[in-house]
């Protein structure tokens, strides 16, 4: 599967984000989009999962049942269990006699069935986006958008659940596309990276090998 | 905590005393129950409101009516509320309408609805005019308030309308509705009782407070305030015990 972004066009008020952008994302790679902050790397993630109106352009390849999203904040219902709120985002795609089986083995892949009864209240941060990051593997997509998901958490235990994300992935394959500003997250992948400049959007780079002698080249362009 | 609250209750219980204490200071002084009667002579009148089947069933209708009107505009304001979240148009339509309930003053209800209706009605449409514009508005302006991040993630994962109005409208409206229960409760009580002062039904605490007031019977008015202010702490413990159960997750 291919994702192509095609002659995009997007502004807010007078600031033009994307002005005709192509861009296209191959298969079952881990797809890390790397520039400064406010640059349009959310804004992209968001055109393709479909929150983002665009003034023209089209996204094609990929519809709404296709993608996962792991948010930067983990978006986790309050006032319901963790495995309520796995069951909501999940009735779509599981039948309920199977729900149950489904949401235990994808708490168990993350580490986090102790926690099923649990309100997001009661979780730390770590937790809480792990139960993101469930959510986004219980749905049978083919894709995951992932928002810059580890800003948060300290810098041991963004590597553990980088660590526990690329696991899971290797079980499950699927396209991920991520967005950080954080060029050693994004090289601890070891996928692609693509690199985001100026305004409108310019790829300035795009690096998929021998990335760790990249590094100075990449913070260069950026 | 636990210290706090028990001096904060301390503090609460003493300055009714004070308060009551004066009360009794004024009334000694001016020494005129028409005016301001003793506490003794409160609470005999609440002794013969009590033993009087007429008071009781006073009490149970003017909340009987409160109840039916409060629920009638609580049902009214969430499915208008949902309406207005889901679709536009009924938000704009119910603009109007909600800006001139919000303004019209009770009284000109209570004679507007005097001359549309009879007696035993007015006391149920003012209370539920009155009423339905605040928790109409307060429930969809909270409904609107949902975080659009968490309506986002319903998108991506397909959530139905259906379980979107079952595990997140309804829940945020009902967490609303406690915040708000009892103060719009008493609301509504005062209105109906209100109502019931102008257009006399057979039975209510507003009818009785009209007789006492023909009578003269100054105690027995106060008799009724103490009664209303009694139902109303009743209705805030329970909303207590309500809120704990409901904000469980919040623990």
């Amino acid at each position: 599967m291919n994702i192509s972004v095609e002659n995009l066009n997007k502004s807010y008020e007078n600031e033009e984000i994307f002005k005709d952008f192509n861009m296209e994302f191959y298969d079952d790679k881990i797809n890390c989009i790397i520039g400064k902050s406010g640059c349009g790397k959310s804004t992209l993630l968001n055109i393709i999962a479909g929150l983002t109106e665009i003034q023209s352009g089209e996204v094609s390849g990929v519809s709404l049942s296709d993608i996962s999203y792991v948010f930067q904040e983990d978006r986790l219902i309050e006032w319901l269990t963790v495995k309520e709120n796995l069951e909501i985002t999940l009735k779509k795609y599981f039948d309920q006699s199977v729900m149950d089986d489904k949401i235990d083995g994808i708490l168990n892949l993350v580490g986090i069935y102790d926690i099923k009864n649990k309100y997001p209240n009661a979780l730390s941060g770590g937790m809480r986006q792990r139960v993101n990051i469930a959510r986004a593997f219980g749905k049978p997509s083919k894709v995951i958008l992932m928002d810059e998901p580890f800003k948060s958490l300290d810098y041991k235990l963004k590597y553990t659940i980088i660590d526990e994300f690329k696991n899971l992935l290797n079980k499950e394959k699927r396209m991920v596309i991520l967005v950080t500003h954080d060029l050693d997250e994004a090289i601890y992948f070891r996928g692609n990276i693509i690199v985001f400049n100026n305004k409108p959007v310019k790829i300035a780079g795009i690096f998929n090998e021998d990335l760790e002698n990249c590094k100075e080249n990449i913070l260069r362009i950026i | 905590m636990m210290r706090y609250s028990w001096k904060s209750k301390i503090y609460t219980l003493l300055s009714c005393v004070f308060f009551i204490g004066l009360w009794q200071l004024i009334a000694i002084i001016i020494n005129n129950d028409i005016y301001i009667p003793r506490i003794q002579q409160v609470i005999e009148a609440i002794n013969i409101i009590f033993k009087d089947q007429n008071s009781l069933k006073g009490v149970l209708s003017s909340f009987y009516r409160t109840m039916f009107s409060y629920g009638l505009a609580l049902i009214f304001s969430m499915v208008l509320g949902v309406l207005a979240v889901v679709c536009p148009f009924f938000k704009y339509l119910m603009e109007p309408i909600n800006s001139f309930g919000k303004t019209i003053p009770t009284m000109v209800l209570v004679v507007l609805s005097l001359v549309w209706f009879d007696k035993d009605k007015t006391p149920f449409v003012v209370g539920f005019a009155i009423i339905f514009p605040i928790l109409y508005e307060g429930i969809r302006n909270n409904l609107m308030q949902i975080d659009k991040k968490i309506i986002d993630m319903t998108k991506i994962y397909e959530v139905s309308l259906k379980d979107k109005i079952k595990k997140i409208y309804l829940p945020t409206m009902k967490f609303y509705f406690m915040s708000i229960f009892v103060s719009t409760f008493s609301l509504t009580f005062k209105t109906v009782i209100a109502g019931e002062v102008h257009g006399q039904p057979k039975f209510g605490i507003g009818s009785q407070i009209q007789l006492d007031k023909v009578n003269f019977n100054t105690p027995g008015i106060f008799a009724w305030i103490v009664i209303i202010v009694i139902i109303s702490l009743v209705l805030e413990i329970i909303n207590k015990l309500l809120k704990k159960k409901i904000y469980r997750w919040n623990r």
